[in-house]
């Protein structure tokens, strides 16, 4: 450790020295993230602007889609190469924590990181142990997407920021009455996801996960309830049967998209992916409340982090170029606010202006989600994702009605509970 | 051993030669040690430990086999699933790349691009573009349910790819769809054997059929043997289908074995556990790849050598 | 009169073949049309008239937008390095894996068999858990984000195409090699002139699906090249791919099709070479 600062001082005098000379040395600086066409697009794009600004640096991409990221990730890690600034996710940050390949941000925040224009609650999520890991990317909320004249159309009641879970049924029911379509293919994110439950567990004043994460942190019951609603949906046919739901692998074959549902979840920012592949403009509304909660379900979501991880070659550029991606008007314009809405007030008000269509419905539910939200729980345990394997498997066989909701309930506290307790061993 | 008929000593100077031998395996055995025998000793190794890939291992002895053995009915159901799969799968694949490779054999108008149409699809193999393509076949609103809808044979679609009941047998037919590498391989086959065979064959009267059961047949059988050793090594080994098409839904109906190794290790981050995983799968499929090489001895006939 | 009765029975025989196989090579061709046309299809259309084989209009811009690859870098250096890459390795495999399987059916010394089974048993680890290791190994080496670990490995001889090549290899008499023997030629001499040119339908074979391989191994070029520009392009391939946002599946269909034109190419070139035997026999039916 001692070597390197002294390495990195020393690459760093060098770098001063040929700077002042007038014959800088580079310094080259490794970016990975994942993403599809647009991102990788843009990404570059501000990559090039901040190197004509910044002559001295150097910045090579690294990109891949998200299913094969964490793959290469791990042998980087592995292999001590990981690359000087990675794209992070709220659900594996602490694994990076805990295996110590991130580095503590905070001593550098006025130092070389501008947060003037950031307000702490954004910062928050990126916080573990107290330490910040991750500068947030963008600020999301999940949310429904509908036809912006669905409403108007089929004369039902368009849902307010404090409609119910009630009214959130009467309303599916009545928009499959109405327009022959589902409801929703789904109760809330409740296939592959744990986020409608967890939507839940949150009103009931409880939390997914315990505080150490070695168990799940709420009650059985509340479990059953939640999918005793989306098997009643499903068996009236106003949310899709299963098979439909197992085919939905990307958001071009959503229901919703294809007109077959009335609405969809989704997270906040990829309401501007939806709108391009349904080809129609699209509206957003919050999930429903719980009659007499004990706090608000809703909660801002970082979509992801930047961090710079352990075998960053400089960290000081590796700043600049944060600072620059999260403050830079020009260099947000260019990034569209694609990876959530920019967690600095002057860009979001230098944007606001421009805004239109989906990009303009992004801004406005996360403000609006931000008045009706309490804060996010703690990232879940290194062993998340077996929980929702878990979850998905017991959910299915619900919706194939091998087992009851009551049943199911019990089996995947079971599992679950054991997966927990293993893996904190 | 025809060669035997030979004087006995130019016979065994043929035979041994140590210097010769390990020279022309020396490609092998060079890649062998080095870049094989440490990954395989690291992965031994990491099958006693923990390892979740970003922090270093930590021995645990034989906790890993003892949950697996004792703790795991995903391993069981794994293991269930790869047993159908194979079953399933390795036969039918064998039997129309065989059957196609004897009807591409023959000198016929058309037939290098019949060899083409059949093989093209074993291309797109793995590739995202056949999961939805599957899905689009067999999906609830696919083309093989507007049809059995159209004939009356269904009332409504059915998810032939996502149902319990018959996801398993969706990947089956997709398996038996790609044989164009054995057929390929059979084709090759065909082609090296020697013409003269046939001529006499036809001298003494045969016809088409007599000709496959009398020469073609036999005279395959060692490459019969090797696609059936290759199929099976393989077809226990299914990733890209199982993972791309159905991820193993619906509740594991379809988790093949390295599919469960594969999320064991790269999703869960055990890979630890996964390494032990794939050292019991080399184990199963050693001893099956054992015995059809012991029973090779009966049914295989070899021109020459054949005692590996 | 019997000619023409024997011409006629011919005639039939020959009509059901065809039809025979025409109609299985629909079925067997499907998806590759299925493909094609959905790489002229709108974002849309790919979905919601799945089984229309015709798409409403030809959209080239799909081939368009795809080929303009990501930041610049174009599919046309995804290609090259794909070319390089499964070439070279292609070169390599047939080469030293026809040396090995020379030593192991032709040449008798100790430890044969046990080497045989040794690199029989390599086989049977499935690959994803060498992933690590292997990639500890490259870059102790030095060898990450080089095409040195997609290219080297395959100039040691494959397990599968050495098991190939003994059985072939078996086919062949042992006559041969002792007449070649008495001609005065040393083991390399009857390799290279004996049975060389008596396997080339291995060879072919082993070599359409070296390249073929090659052309699609993902994981590995995943795992070892961090530079875009040095992507091949099935792992380029996947970039279009995001299930959280936009895919861009005209454009991911277009780049998979073109990805199919070189192998298909090798195919088409090389299996001619696999048939003619059996036409000299003269045999009738």
């Amino acid at each position: 450790m001692k070597r390197t600062l002294g390495i990195v001082l020393l690459i760093a005098l060098f770098v001063t020295v040929f700077a002042l000379s007038g014959t800088a040395q580079t310094i080259n600086l490794r970016v990975a993230w994942w993403g599809n066409q647009t991102r990788h697009d843009m990404t570059i794009q501000v990559m090039e602007m901040f190197e004509k600004k910044n002559p001295g640096i150097k910045l090579s991409p690294e990109y891949t889609s998200f299913a094969g990221y964490w793959d290469r990730m791990a042998a980087q890690a592995a292999g001590s190469n990981l690359a000087d600034i990675m794209q992070q996710d709220y659900k594996y940050i602490t694994q990076y924590v805990d295996s110590g390949l991130l580095i503590a941000l905070d001593r550098y925040i006025g130092k070389g990181l501008d947060f003037s224009d950031v307000a702490d609650s954004f910062l928050a999520p990126g916080r573990v142990y107290g330490q910040l890991y991750g500068i947030n990317l963008g600020a999301n909320t999940y949310a429904f997407a509908f036809d912006a004249d669905l409403f108007e159309r089929t004369g039902v009641k368009a849902p307010t920021p404090d409609w119910t879970w009630e009214d959130y049924i009467a309303t599916l029911r009545e928009l499959k009455k109405k327009t022959g379509l589902y409801g929703d293919h789904e109760f809330t994110l409740c296939t592959n996801n744990v986020s409608g439950l967890e939507h839940y567990v949150r009103q009931h004043g409880q939390a997914f996960y315990n505080a150490a994460g070695t168990a799940l942190g709420f009650d059985e019951k509340l479990f059953a309830e939640f999918y005793k609603m989306d098997l009643q949906m499903t068996n009236e046919g106003v949310c899709a049967p299963p098979e439909v739901r197992l085919e939905v692998t990307s958001i071009e074959n959503n229901p919703m998209v294809m007109k077959k549902a009335n609405m969809a979840s989704l997270w906040s920012n990829q309401i501007v992916a939806y709108e391009k592949a349904a080809g129609r403009p699209l509206k957003m509304a919050l999930w429903p409340k719980m009659k007499g909660q004990k706090k608000e379900g809703t909660y801002l979501k970082p979509s992801m982090f930047f961090s710079i991880t352990r075998d960053c070659r400089n960290i000081d550029a590796s700043l600049k170029f944060l600072n620059y991606f999260i403050n830079d008007i020009e260099a947000n314009k260019v990034l569209n606010a694609e990876r959530g809405v920019p967690i600095s007030a002057k860009v979001r008000n230098a944007m606001a202006s421009e805004l239109t269509g989906a990009a303009k419905e992004m801004f406005a539910i996360v403000d609006l989600a931000s008045k009706h939200a309490s804060p996010i729980d703690p990232p879940p345990p290194a062993a998340f994702q077996q929980v929702i394997d878990t979850l998905n498997d017991v959910h299915f066989k619900i919706l194939y009605k091998v087992l009851t909701p009551e049943q199911g309930a019990k089996e995947f506290f079971q599992r679950a509970n054991k997966i927990l307790a293993d893996a904190a061993k | 051993m025809p060669s035997l008929k030979k004087g006995p000593k130019r016979v065994r100077s043929l035979e041994h030669d140590n210097l010769a031998g390990y020279l022309f395996i020396s490609p092998w055995l060079i890649g062998f040690f080095g870049f094989m025998i440490i990954p395989m000793i690291i992965s031994i190794y990491l099958s006693f430990t923990r390892y979740n890939v970003l922090t270093p291992p930590r021995w645990i002895g034989l906790q890993n086999f003892k949950d697996i053995f004792y703790d795991d009915p995903r391993f069981w159901q794994a293991l269930k699933v790869t047993f159908t799969y194979v079953l399933g799968a390795v036969p039918l694949r064998l039997f129309f790349a065989l059957v196609l490779a004897v009807l591409f054999s023959q000198k016929r108008m058309f037939v290098g691009l019949y060899r083409t149409m059949y093989y093209v699809p074993s291309l797109i193999g793995g590739s995202v573009a056949v999961a939805v393509m599957w899905r689009q076949l067999f999906g609830v609103s696919g083309a093989l349910n507007s049809f059995l809808v159209k004939i009356g044979a269904l009332q409504t679609g059915f998810g032939w790819n996502v149902h319990p009941k018959t996801a398993l047998l969706s990947l089956i037919v997709l398996a038996a769809w790609q044989f164009g590498s054995p057929m390929l391989i059979f084709l090759a086959g065909i082609k090296q054997i020697p013409a003269s065979l046939y001529e006499s064959a036809a001298i003494d009267g045969a016809n088409r059929v007599q000709a496959f059961f009398r020469i073609t047949l036999p005279q395959l059988t060692p490459i019969i043997f090797f696609n059936l050793v290759m199929q099976t090594i393989n077809n226990f080994m299914v990733f890209a289908q199982a993972y791309i098409i159905t991820g193993g839904q619906p509740f594991d109906r379809t988790l093949v074995y390295v599919l469960y190794l594969f999320r064991t290790g790269f999703t869960y981050n055990k890979m630890g556990y996964a390494c032990a995983l794939a050292w019991i799968l080399l184990f199963i499929i050693g001893v099956l790849t054992a015995l059809i090489f012991r029973s090779s001895s009966y049914w295989v006939y070899y021109e020459s050598g054949g005692d590996l | 009169m019997k000619l023409t009765k024997k011409r006629i029975r011919q005639g039939i025989g020959s009509l059901t073949y065809h039809g025979f196989i025409l109609l299985f090579g629909f079925f067997m061709f499907y998806p590759v049309l299925w493909l094609i046309s959905s790489s002229f299809k709108e974002h849309a259309e790919i979905f919601q008239n799945a089984h229309v084989l015709i798409p409403k209009t030809f959209r080239w811009e799909n081939y368009v937008q795809g080929w303009r690859g990501f930041g610049g870098i174009t599919f046309g250096t995804f290609f090259k390095n794909s070319m390089i890459i499964s070439g070279v390795s292609t070169l390599g495999q047939i080469l030293t894996s026809s040396m090995v399987a020379f030593g192991f059916a032709r040449v008798k010394f100790t430890g044969r068999k046990f080497w045989f089974r040794m690199m029989i048993l390599t086989l049977l680890l499935p690959g994803q858990v060498l992933l690590i290791p292997q990639y500890v190994v490259f870059n102790y080496m030095g060898w990450i984000d080089t095409f040195k670990p997609l290219i080297i490995p395959h100039f040691f001889a494959g397990p599968f195409h050495v098991f190939l090549m003994v059985q072939f290899i078996s086919g062949i008499p042992m006559e041969l090699d002792e007449a070649a023997r008495i001609d005065g030629c040393g083991p390399f001499a009857t390799y290279y002139r004996i049975i060389l040119p008596n396997i080339k339908p291995a060879l072919i074979t082993s070599g359409i699906f070296s390249f073929y391989w090659s052309w699609n191994n993902f994981m590995q070029a995943l795992m070892y090249i961090q530079t875009p520009r040095k992507y091949p392009a099935s792992l380029a391939l996947q970039l279009f791919a995001d299930p959280q946002s936009v895919t861009h599946w005209g454009a991911m269909f277009a780049m998979a099709t073109l990805s199919l034109v070189p192998i298909f190419i090798i195919f088409i070139t090389f299996q001619r070479y696999l048939v003619e035997g059996i036409s000299t026999t003269g045999l009738k039916g």
